[in-house]
């Protein structure tokens, strides 16, 4: 009966999520408001359930002398609770160094052994047909090319077509138009993904509006 | 009176909105010529076209208006209206010694019928009330000039004739400093005329000299030709005015030579002394003034007797007037006149109130007989700040406007750069080019109103109907949407319907992925995490369900968590009937809190979901103790944080699902093998399931990647059409 109950509801706000399409109204409005509230309410007792409850507040009731150190994290959560209030809001600002400084080192430093430094190596590429065959030769200098072009063309774009130690400047300019291709079939592939994954999600809402809910009724 | 563009009603002057329809009467309202029915600025007294003036002659009382509906209130200050333009001396504000004048001398043919009578009369205006009334209508910028002017030596020696009883105002000669200097010099032209012309008269003494004009004016004394003599002959008598009202500067001017003493001048030829001036520039220079000498006044004994024979009748009290005579001053304080009913001079009765200048009042030479020129007289040069004043006169570049040059700013130095005067208070030359301006256009504006009408409302084709824009902006996404939901829907109903829909080619990453989880053995422990949200459970849940049954059957040990709030919750939702798994539970604190899981997962915030988390869960303790990571991701931050915070500090292989959105981001991960395998949306999980030999176990999968396939050909189509409408748009618009 709760499957029932589910499906039903389940159904309802997909009609009314998409009666957007019709422009917006209230019943759009209801079903967005439950969907954040839902998720605003769902986080919130996670948060609690799964990390504050188990990991902070319990060991530290339970043996204080021994989870003490969690009173620091504690400590920075409250003060981070300052920047509720105008008079309090400096506190927070410990909190908010302490998150920002951590977060923007370990960012750094994955960024850098974790997508620069192996991204680069990996443009490093034979062109040689010999090793791999054409069709591998020819991908890796596709690969060479759009990168170094798209490269340039950001990079030398305010130059105002300037040419690069002896490279003339007519060069630069067809170099840099290079990458703005090579951007454009990007950003082009970026999109279509995009309309595919969409449509997936599409062919689900109505999958389920067609098979899922017929079902449940007939059972 | 303004005549309202839109309706042709006509409004007051000043109105800003017609009173009929409403419509605005800006500097667009023209006054329309009487004459020749030319549109005018509503500013201009004088029409452009014909000249005629444009201010109505007659004054009020003398016709109806018609077509003012009703009372308009007036925009405008009635300052600005511009003013009535009366004959010479006929303005409203004639004092009233004028208007007396104009009855005293109604006693016409007698020249020197002055207001003053003779002795023994009593007087019907006192001297005093005359002087008065007059001093009360001068202005006060004319009292000041006279008391600041210095006494000429005319007005130091006082003629017999102005001897003025007391309390009548001391007329002054103006002040010499306050002649300009054109009237200087045309002064200076009409007495050397005058000296000559005494020179001829004595050296020819055989030329006759007409009696009835013993002195003339100095205009008249100009020597002239005999036909302008003749003209001059011919000019209507002008009315002696009585030297007691004449104001000193006019009875300078006006007044001839000295007589002989002793003589009195006969009437005719008094008139023809005191002739006015037709015009206001030929009035001569004062010098002129000065040197004429003072006509000595009549004695009233020699007035005495034409003047009581002419002159008023007092009437006593209770008698009345003869026939012939008309009372023109009665108050109580002095007995009524009664003057013989006389014809009124034509300059005079230009001067009466209410009464429009005649032409032949002014002269052969003002009448349109004769030009100026050939009446021997001379114009006057108006002064450049006079000139500029004429309404619509003053052509381009007759007189040269200053343009000031600029002071500061990066227009230093340049001259004209911004004509401000012109801006702020428009030239009488800018006004009259606007009025030509649009005098241009509205003929053309005018042969289009009358092509219109004319055609005929048959001859009229009707527009086609034309897509509105309105109609293409919600048509056309209509109906790709439409489109779209059809080539969604009609798989369902008809499967099939597209030959192969269910196949899709090759993919290498979902093959690398399929062979990773192929070289699982049993007991191997697989760490999957969910980091997706509920939104994209449909595209992401599909790929994942394939991938897991896949670990199932291998026999592996799994272990679920999160690094969304949701995503444990989303692992929970799969059938784990017979599988070993223990979920994790949600991990905070994102990049942070998987470089924490790097350090072991017992140390980890990984609380568990629905139930405590083991210490060692299938014994692992940390990430190598596992054989894969399986990251199913939304978000292609959610890899990079796998790949560089995990990726970097273990050797466990990672692999992800994906969603198709992400996948061009996360693809290049791959290429440089830090992903073990990628796995993008369904076409992914159709390739994975290729690529691991297994089959799609419910029918609405593969239903949905032919719709999805069917989808796809759409919107191919649809962006073919849309290239080739455009391009064709284009090519047709350039050959045309």
């Amino acid at each position: 009966m709760s499957e029932l109950i589910g499906t039903w509801i389940a159904a309802l706000l997909t009609l009314m999520v998409f009666s957007y399409l019709l422009g917006d109204n209230p019943l759009y409005r209801l079903a967005e408001h439950l969907f954040i509230g839902t998720a605003i309410g769902y986080a919130v007792l996670l948060a609690y359930y799964s990390v504050l409850r188990p990991k902070l507040f319990l060991p530290l009731l339970q043996s204080p002398a021994a989870n003490w150190t969690l009173a620091v994290p504690l400590l920075l959560s409250l003060l981070l609770l300052g920047r509720l209030n105008l008079k309090w809001h400096r506190a927070g600002i410990i909190p908010l160094a302490f998150l920002l400084g951590v977060g923007a080192a370990l960012a750094i430093g994955g960024a850098l052994f974790g997508s620069l430094l192996p991204q680069t190596v990996a443009t490093i590429q034979s062109i040689n047909p010999a090793e791999g065959g054409w069709g591998v030769a020819l991908s890796n200098l596709v690969l060479i090319v759009g990168t170094l072009s798209a490269l340039f063309y950001f990079y030398f774009t305010g130059d105002g077509g300037k040419g690069l130690g002896r490279i003339p400047a007519g060069f630069m300019k067809v170099w840099r138009g290079l990458g703005k291709w090579f951007i454009m079939v990007t950003f082009g592939a970026i999109f279509a993904s995009t309309v595919m994954a969409r449509l997936s999600l599409l062919i689900g809402r109505l999958q389920f509006l067609i098979y899922e809910l017929p079902k449940s009724l007939l059972k | 009176m303004i005549y309202c563009p839109n309706c042709g009603t006509a409004n007051k002057d000043g109105s800003g909105f017609c009173n009929q329809c409403g419509h605005k009467l800006g500097s667009g309202s023209k006054t329309v010529c009487p004459s020749c029915g030319a549109p005018n600025p509503i500013e201009n007294v004088f029409c452009d076209s014909c000249g005629a003036k444009l201010a109505p002659l007659v004054t009020k009382g003398a016709e109806e208006k018609p077509g003012v509906k009703g009372l308009s209130l007036p925009t405008k200050p009635l300052d600005e209206e511009v003013p009535e333009e009366t004959p010479e001396g006929a303005s409203e504000d004639v004092p009233d010694w004028l208007h007396r004048l104009r009855y005293v001398t109604g006693a016409d043919q007698e020249p020197l019928a002055t207001e003053k009578p003779a002795p023994e009369l009593d007087a019907p205006m006192p001297p005093q009330d005359l002087g008065g009334e007059g001093e009360a209508e001068i202005p006060d910028w004319l009292r000041q000039l006279r008391a600041a002017a210095p006494p000429t030596e005319e007005a130091q020696v006082e003629p017999p004739a102005q001897e003025q009883p007391e309390g009548e105002p001391s007329k002054e000669e103006p002040a010499e400093a306050e002649v300009p200097e054109w009237m200087r010099q045309i002064g200076a032209e009409v007495q050397q005329a005058v000296a000559a012309a005494e020179a001829a008269e004595v050296k020819s003494d055989s030329e006759p000299v007409t009696e009835e004009t013993p002195s003339i004016s100095p205009l008249a004394e100009t020597p002239a030709e005999p036909e302008e003599k003749a003209i001059a002959e011919e000019a209507p008598l002008q009315e002696p005015l009585p030297q007691e009202v004449l104001p000193v500067a006019v009875a300078a001017v006006a007044l001839p030579e000295e007589p002989p003493p002793g003589e009195t001048p006969a009437p005719a030829e008094a008139r023809e002394a005191i002739l006015p001036p037709a015009v206001p520039e030929e009035v001569g220079p004062p010098e002129e003034q000065e040197e004429a000498p003072p006509v000595p006044p009549a004695s009233e004994e020699a007035l005495a007797a034409w003047l009581q024979e002419e002159g008023p009748v007092i009437l006593e009290a209770g008698e009345e007037a003869a026939e012939g005579e008309t009372i023109v001053f009665a108050p109580e304080e002095y007995p009524a006149v009664a003057l013989p009913q006389a014809e009124i001079p034509a300059w005079l009765e230009s001067l009466a109130p209410g009464g429009g200048m005649r032409p032949d009042a002014l002269g052969p030479a003002f009448a349109g007989k004769l030009t100026p020129e050939e009446a021997g007289l001379e114009r006057a040069q108006i002064p450049a700040w006079l000139e500029l004043l004429r309404p619509g006169r003053a052509k381009e570049g007759e007189i040269p406007v200053e343009e000031t040059a600029e002071e500061s700013g990066i227009l230093e130095g340049v001259r004209g750069a911004l004509r401000l005067v012109e801006a702020i208070d428009p030239s009488p030359e800018t006004q009259a080019r606007a009025v030509s301006e649009s005098a241009a256009v509205t003929p053309e504006r005018a042969e289009l109103l009358t092509r219109l009408l004319g055609e005929s409302t048959s001859s009229l084709v009707k527009p086609k109907p034309i897509p509105t824009q309105a109609v293409r902006e919600r048509g056309l996404p209509w109906l790709t949407a439409l489109l779209l939901v059809a080539a969604v829907v009609l798989p369902f109903f008809l499967p099939g319907l597209v030959p192969g829909g269910n196949t899709v080619p090759a993919s290498t990453p979902a093959e690398a992925l399929a062979s990773s989880v192929q070289s699982l053995q049993p007991g191997d422990t697989v760490l999957v995490s969910f980091d997706y949200d509920p939104g994209v459970s449909t595209e992401l849940d599909w790929p994942a369900r394939i991938v897991l049954d896949d670990l199932k059957q291998k026999g592996v040990n799994i272990l679920l968590m999160g690094t969304t709030p949701t995503g444990p919750g989303l692992a929970a939702r799969f059938d784990w009937t017979g599988a070993q798994m223990v979920n994790l539970g949600y991990l905070p604190g994102q990049e942070m809190g998987l470089q924490q899981l790097t350090a072991g997962i017992t140390g980890a915030a990984l609380a568990g979901f629905g139930g405590a988390v083991p210490d060692a869960p299938f014994g692992v303790r940390s990430l190598s103790d596992v054989k894969l990571i399986l990251t199913v991701a939304s978000s292609q931050e959610t890899i990079r944080w796998w790949v560089e915070q995990v990726g970097t500090q273990v050797q466990t292989p990672i692999a992800a699902i994906v969603s198709a959105a992400i996948e061009p981001a996360v693809r290049p991960y791959y290429a440089s093998d830090q992903l073990a395998g990628l796995v993008s949306g369904w076409v992914g999980g159709q390739a994975y399931q290729r690529g691991s030999g297994s089959s799609s176990t419910e029918n609405k999968d593969v239903i949905a990647l032919e719709a999805q396939s069917l989808a796809h050909l759409v919107i191919a189509g649809l962006i073919v059409l849309g290239n080739i409408a455009y391009w064709g748009k284009r090519l047709i618009g350039r050959q045309s």
